[in-house]
């Protein structure tokens, strides 16, 4: 058995408008990977493809070992799906929906299911139309984790859900967590959720991977950096220094390799760093993106 | 193909329209009631049409609610995150909605057959022209699903159900004025003749070709959702 929850090798989706390329992404069992882009990134796409509700036009998709879109439905037997354009029976009660559940999946758990209800303070007689927003979302997450799956895929899972509602789910997935067997891709283009919860950060934008890697070393290596120059003349050229601001001997700049070459050749470029910040995951995103766009230009 | 999914699927679609089925069958009852308990031309013209009005109506508020509304309110996403295929998904969705259908249908053709055969005042004749008419009623709502199915759209499904509806009022005409089937509706015997065969046949061809399709093109898609 594979070690990897899931792969996607050299995957290609072409529509009239949009372009996914030669997406590379995979992850290890039991780790929890924050897919961020923004919207139009091709978040769903990959997500779907990953069902087997869209098929890749090249490239191999394998999800718990299985290919995509060939077995999916043994892949979708173990994989929990919830996204925010998934919607439940308006006019059927909660209870309905849990017994329907419970019927087709034998791993359901059905106290846990019951503990969910409670936790995320939802009545199983009410009908979803008559559930709010958050309520709904809850609804559709509590369906798919009282199924105990081996890997969760939730596209935008926190997306217009008020600040209560996004701490009961985010909570919920951190308790998830607690078995590491447990595998989740969580898309959103919130960074502050991602940042709780991911143990790995990809960025896409415009249906291009950007970057992947682990989110420690992306903290470790991104830093706002200001220095002082000891003159203002000439344009700073130092290899490493993205989104440069100010022209005269006062200079921020960011950077995403961070370390002490970096440091050495700031000093080579007679410059001296003045203070060294960390960066937030979403200062991190906005730069990379505008980084992106401005190569993609040139 | 998750034939057990299927068969969830199945129940599903049946249980969210046990009432519409109830009300559809409950009205072409009333409709064969009228035909046979209160005599004369109008009663049989009023009681025809609820006949016929069951058998549409039942087609396509089956067709809508289950197929239509099931996309356009976004449950189709939580369908498909269950273990189940576009095929197995298809094959439900046509299991569903022909049996459905097919209840009232049978029970609307048997119960109008025996009225025919067992009713003083109503010729046999008119059998064979009854079966071909709701068999026609049966090759439209086949064509009126594969086009929802197929489509995925709520416009092209409302035109297919349009221009069906109106084909039917064509069909009984051009039926009834054949002299093949039109000289015999009066008689007092069924004259199962080679046209009234051939139409049936070419209706029942209608629906297995129309369903083949429906499968051949849904293996095609590439993007479902």
């Amino acid at each position: 058995m594979t070690d990897l929850a899931f792969s996607l090798r050299g995957v290609t989706k072409h529509y009239p408008h949009f372009d996914l390329r030669d997406l590379e992404l995979d992850l290890i069992r039991g780790q929890v990977l924050g897919f961020i882009g923004p919207n139009g990134a091709g978040k769903s796409t990959t997500l779907r493809i990953m069902m087997g509700l869209v098929h890749h036009d090249e490239g191999r998709v394998e999800v718990l070992g299985h290919p995509i879109p060939a077995e999916q439905i043994q892949a979708k037997k173990r994989v929990g799906f919830a996204g925010e354009d998934l919607r439940l029976y308006s006019h059927a009660t909660l209870a309905w929906h849990m017994a329907f559940v419970r019927r087709i999946f034998p791993s359901w758990d059905d106290a846990y299911a019951r503990e969910l209800v409670k936790r995320f303070d939802l009545r199983a007689d009410q009908k979803v139309k008559g559930l709010s927003h958050g309520q709904r979302v809850k609804a559709a997450l509590l369906l798919v984790l009282a199924r105990r799956p081996e890997l969760l895929l939730l596209d935008e899972p926190t997306t217009g859900l008020d600040p209560v509602a996004r701490r009961e789910v985010l909570g919920e997935l951190t308790a998830v967590l607690a078995d590491e067997e447990r595998t989740i891709l969580f898309s959103s283009h919130n960074t502050r959720d991602v940042e709780q919860l991911s143990d790995r950060i990809a960025f896409l934008d415009r249906g291009r991977l950007i970057e992947f890697d682990d989110k420690e070393s992306f903290l470790d290596r991104w830093r706002r950096i200001r220095l002082q120059r000891s003159s203002g003349d000439e344009p700073l050229d130092v290899p490493g220094l993205l989104d440069v601001e100010g022209g005269g001997r006062l200079v921020t700049a960011i950077t995403d390799r961070w370390g002490g070459s970096l440091r050495r050749d700031l000093t080579r470029a007679g410059t001296t760093v003045q203070t060294v910040e960390p960066l937030t995951l979403e200062e991190i995103f906005v730069a990379r993106l505008a980084t992106h766009r401005e190569e993609a230009v040139a | 193909m998750n034939h057990e999914m299927i068969i969830h699927l199945v129940r599903k679609d049946w249980t969210f329209q046990r009432w519409t089925l109830a009300f559809y069958l409950a009205l072409g009852a009333l409709g064969l009631a009228i035909i046979q308990l209160a005599a004369g031309e109008s009663a049989f013209f009023v009681g025809s049409i609820l006949l016929i009005a069951a058998v549409m109506g039942v087609g396509i508020h089956l067709i809508m609610a289950t197929v239509v509304l099931e996309r356009k309110e976004k449950n189709l996403a939580f369908v498909m995150s269950l273990p189940v295929s576009v095929m197995g998904y298809t094959s439900a969705k046509i299991l569903a909605n022909l049996s459905a259908f097919l209840l009232p249908w049978l029970a609307l053709l048997g119960s109008a057959l025996w009225l025919i055969r067992s009713s003083q005042g109503m010729p046999d004749g008119l059998e064979p022209f009854t079966v071909i008419v709701l068999g026609e009623l049966a090759a439209a709502y086949v064509i009126m699903l594969a086009v929802a199915i197929v489509s995925e759209s709520e416009s092209w499904t409302v035109l297919a159900v349009v221009v069906l509806n109106l084909g039917f009022s064509l069909f009984l005409y051009w039926v009834s004025h054949l002299p093949e089937i039109g000289d015999h509706i009066e008689g007092p015997v069924a004259e199962w003749n080679r046209t009234a065969v051939g139409l049936l046949l070419a209706e029942a061809a209608v629906i297995v070709l129309v369903l083949v399709a429906t499968f051949a093109l849904q293996a095609r898609k590439k993007d479902f959702l």
